[in-house]
């Protein structure tokens, strides 16, 4: 008998050793509510809280989230195991999948952080994010916040789902040493003269490679320079299931003359090569939103800053008007802390006071007009990094009301396939065996990726 | 047995404990092996995309295989017959140098002429790059293949003047798939040749010792003695590195700059794992392209069991075993 109990014993010792794994949140059985974004919008009264702690999932290297925890549960009295940082994934990209892996398991969640590029998955579905009314947040609190993020923080049939805390309208980074050495230019407006639109782009990229004999190119990277392209379209990425080339094909030629003319240097965006080439002067400038260019650690413009090139820097409008990113806060349909979510949310995307300590402190760009031209107005923010402490807020303000944003839920994935497809044609990239694509090669190299991986589009 | 036959009552069963404690087993296995293993096989019948709860019959099958009239099947096709093309070529050029590093270095080191010493530091040292998680060798590797002139190859080169301009490594087709042959062998060939020194060491000295008598040469004992014996040991490595070849997937799906994967790595196993994580997903086309994998795999699995059921060796029948009873 004895053994017979110590086998069985055993037996399920080593059963359950396997089972144990795996986060039991005995708490998250509250009301999966299923809403479809009626108009039903509930009070902030009605609010409750039916878990004690406010999981926030979003990816391991965001860095802003975490800060915002901080200051959110310093202001609110809050202790800071309440509002629990939930890393799934380790970049933006790899969250995008991972969120969703976590949101069909047990596990608590509340708010989902979404990035620009594929926010509008989480909107568009139901089954994971619920309409921001839910929460007692409609549209009409934000009268000042930039136009364009609106239509971010919309799903396809314009229900609030995911309001953001930030704009991140771009401009270009240069060093000002290289610009005066080889263009003569002393100040960001002369700079941003020289750059005024593309073809003056493609004058002054030719004139600095002529200066410094081919080894100075004007813009850094391919991925950037299509980043500020990319919000020239006209139209999204997709109309009626149907996928838009729309200025692409310019693009590829537009990179191509600039390459050809040593306007545009090799390095990859992202690559261990791109913080040394703008450091080198193998490229005098790259095109950074607002998230790059905080004068804080972990910011793009810290690193090429490094210790040697700190003050080197300035910033200038960009050709065209453009943003890069930008993080977005959806409600998951399982959130069990309703109150303190919308706290969170009003606290960083409607109330002027934090929204503007948290610009001061963190020299992040805020989704509010109010906030940003007061910062800008009073000339009180400085950036480290930059020639004289340059405040890069007051350019970036500049044309930030003007740009509009056409969001689909494919960007993200087309916005990689369709770097690789302009590195293909430039020869920075192969596919097959034989380098240099034609364009043609190229572009039908693209539109096959795109049609593999989503059955349902139409691809031409 | 007399003894038991008297006192039946005390026979003790002990099956049932043997059955107990094989259960956990079996029971992780039908959780974790046995149900995803046969939800594949539905999967593998369903639709992808916005369609995943419908049946689609062998459409899946049908695309990957044959494509069809959309744009969309063509192009799924010809990324699954050039994932199956990387997949060979990576096995390929991974095997041959992998095999014959392997055998050279087990013959050196098991040959009682040379008798070179420190084998046993040697063997360690060989076997260590398998030790190091794939994720770090393949940063390792990009790192010093760096696309631009900021890496460590790129810039001897450089500096050298063997080159003009950086050699894009990591993104050009053949470098790439070469270089992961190179990385594929490095950390594999230490397990082989661990392998094929086992095989050797099995052979009778004494062979050995005839043929030196017979005055015959090293090249002359290797090609007639060491490799005939050897054929049982050399197919089992064949084999099971071509299973694991077929599966190559850490390597491949590391080895890149920025955020986009190399087209030119895309593994079978890569073009399963990238449509399971899609969003939306296609689980219908990664079922399909698992279920193709797994009826290859099975088809050089009952190739290998023929092969080890010697059908020359001389068959020896136990009788006594069925007219026993």
């Amino acid at each position: 008998m004895k053994k017979k109990i110590l086998a069985a014993v055993v037996a399920m010792a080593s059963v359950l050793s396997l089972v144990g794994c795996g986060e039991k949140n005995t708490s998250s059985t509250s009301e999966p509510a299923a809403s479809n974004g009626s108009d039903t919008s509930t009070t902030a009264t009605d609010l409750k809280d039916d878990d004690d702690t406010l999981s926030i999932l979003t990816w391991s290297s965001n860095g802003d989230l975490a800060k915002m925890i901080k200051m959110f549960c310093a202001d609110k009295g809050i202790s800071e195991d309440k509002v629990k940082f939930v890393a799934c994934g380790e970049s933006g990209e790899q969250g995008r999948e991972a969120i969703a892996q976590y949101l069909k398991g047990d596990g608590d969640a509340d708010l989902i952080i979404c990035d620009a590029d594929w926010v509008r998955i989480y909107a568009n579905d139901d089954t994971l994010t619920l309409p921001m009314s839910e929460l007692g947040i409609t549209k009409d609190q934000y009268p000042d916040s930039y136009a364009y993020t609106s239509e971010g923080a919309s799903n396809k049939d314009g229900v609030l789902k995911a309001p953001t805390f930030q704009a991140t309208p771009g401009a270009f980074v240069y060093r000002s040493d290289l610009a005066e050495q080889y263009l003569g230019v002393k100040t960001p407006a002369e700079m941003t003269e020289k750059i005024k639109d593309w073809d003056t782009f493609l004058e002054t990229a030719k004139t600095v490679a002529e200066k410094s004999e081919n080894k100075c190119a004007l813009q850094c990277t391919e991925g950037g320079l299509w980043q500020v392209w990319q919000c020239s379209r006209t139209q999204p990425w997709v109309v009626d299931n149907k996928l838009q080339m729309d200025n692409a094909e310019d693009f590829m030629d537009y990179a191509k003359n600039l390459l050809d003319a040593k306007g545009l240097s090799t390095v990859g965006q992202w690559s261990d090569g791109w913080t040394p080439a703008m450091q080198d002067g193998t490229a005098m400038g790259e095109f950074l939103p607002t998230w790059a260019l905080t004068g804080t650690e972990g910011s793009k413009l810290y690193e090429f800053g490094g210790t040697d090139y700190v003050g080197k820097f300035e910033v200038c409008d960009a050709p065209s008007k453009y943003f890069w990113g930008g993080s977005y806060i959806a409600a998951a349909t399982k959130i069990n802390t309703k109150k303190t979510a919308a706290d969170f949310i009003k606290f960083y995307t409607q109330d002027y006071d934090s929204m503007k300590k948290y610009c001061e402190t963190e020299g992040d760009f805020m989704n509010n007009k109010k906030v940003m031209d007061d910062v800008v107005a009073a000339k009180s923010h400085k950036n480290p990094i930059l020639k004289d402490n340059q405040d890069q807020f007051a350019i970036l303000n500049n044309h930030v009301s003007e740009i509009d944003l056409k969001p689909t839920e494919y960007d993200s994935k087309i916005k990689g396939y369709w770097n690789d497809a302009v590195q293909l044609y430039l020869g920075l990239k192969t596919d097959v065996s034989d380098w240099g694509s034609t364009k043609e090669d190229a572009i039908n190299w693209f539109k096959d990726q795109i049609a593999k991986d989503y059955p349902d589009l139409e691809v031409e | 047995m007399e003894n038991t036959q008297a006192k039946p009552k005390k026979i003790v069963s002990y099956a049932k404990y043997g059955y107990i404690f094989i259960a956990p087993f079996f029971i992780v296995y039908a959780f974790f092996m046995l149900y995803p293993l046969i939800n594949t096989f539905i999967l593998s019948f369903k639709g992808n995309g916005s369609h995943l709860d419908e049946w689609v019959g062998f459409q899946n099958f049908q695309y990957l295989l044959f494509g069809g009239e959309s744009r969309n099947a063509r192009a799924l096709q010809s990324s699954y017959w050039s994932s199956w093309g990387n997949t060979l070529l990576l096995w390929v050029g991974n095997f041959i140098i992998q095999l014959v590093l392997s055998l050279l270095l087990a013959v050196w080191f098991s040959d009682v002429r040379i008798k070179l010493k420190g084998s046993g530091f040697f063997k360690v040292a060989f076997y260590l790059p398998n030790i190091i998680t794939a994720a770090s060798v393949a940063g390792m590797f990009a790192l010093l293949f760096a696309n631009n002139k900021y890496g460590a190859v790129n810039s001897l080169l450089l500096d050298w003047g063997w080159i003009e301009d950086a050699f894009p490594f990591l993104n050009g087709a053949w470098s790439s798939r070469i270089l992961v042959m190179i990385i594929q062998s490095w950390m594999w060939f230490g397990n082989t040749t661990l392998l094929l020194m086992s095989g050797i060491f099995g052979i009778d000295p004494s062979i050995y010792e005839a043929a030196s008598i017979d005055g015959s040469s090293g090249a002359n004992t290797f090609f007639h003695i060491t490799m005939p014996i050897l054929k049982p040991i050399f197919l089992y490595v064949f084999i099971t590195s071509m299973i694991g070849g077929l599966q190559m997937f850490d390597i491949p799906y590391l080895f890149h700059e920025g955020n986009s994967l190399n087209n030119s790595l895309k593994t079978q196993a890569v073009l399963i794992y990238t449509n399971f994580h899609q969003t939306p997903a296609n689980y219908g086309y990664s079922a399909a392209a698992s279920v193709l994998l797994f009826i290859v795999t099975a088809a050089l699995g009952m190739f290998i069991y023929r092969f080890n059921t010697d059908n020359t060796a001389p068959v020896k029948k136990k009788k006594h075993t069925t007219e026993g009873k």
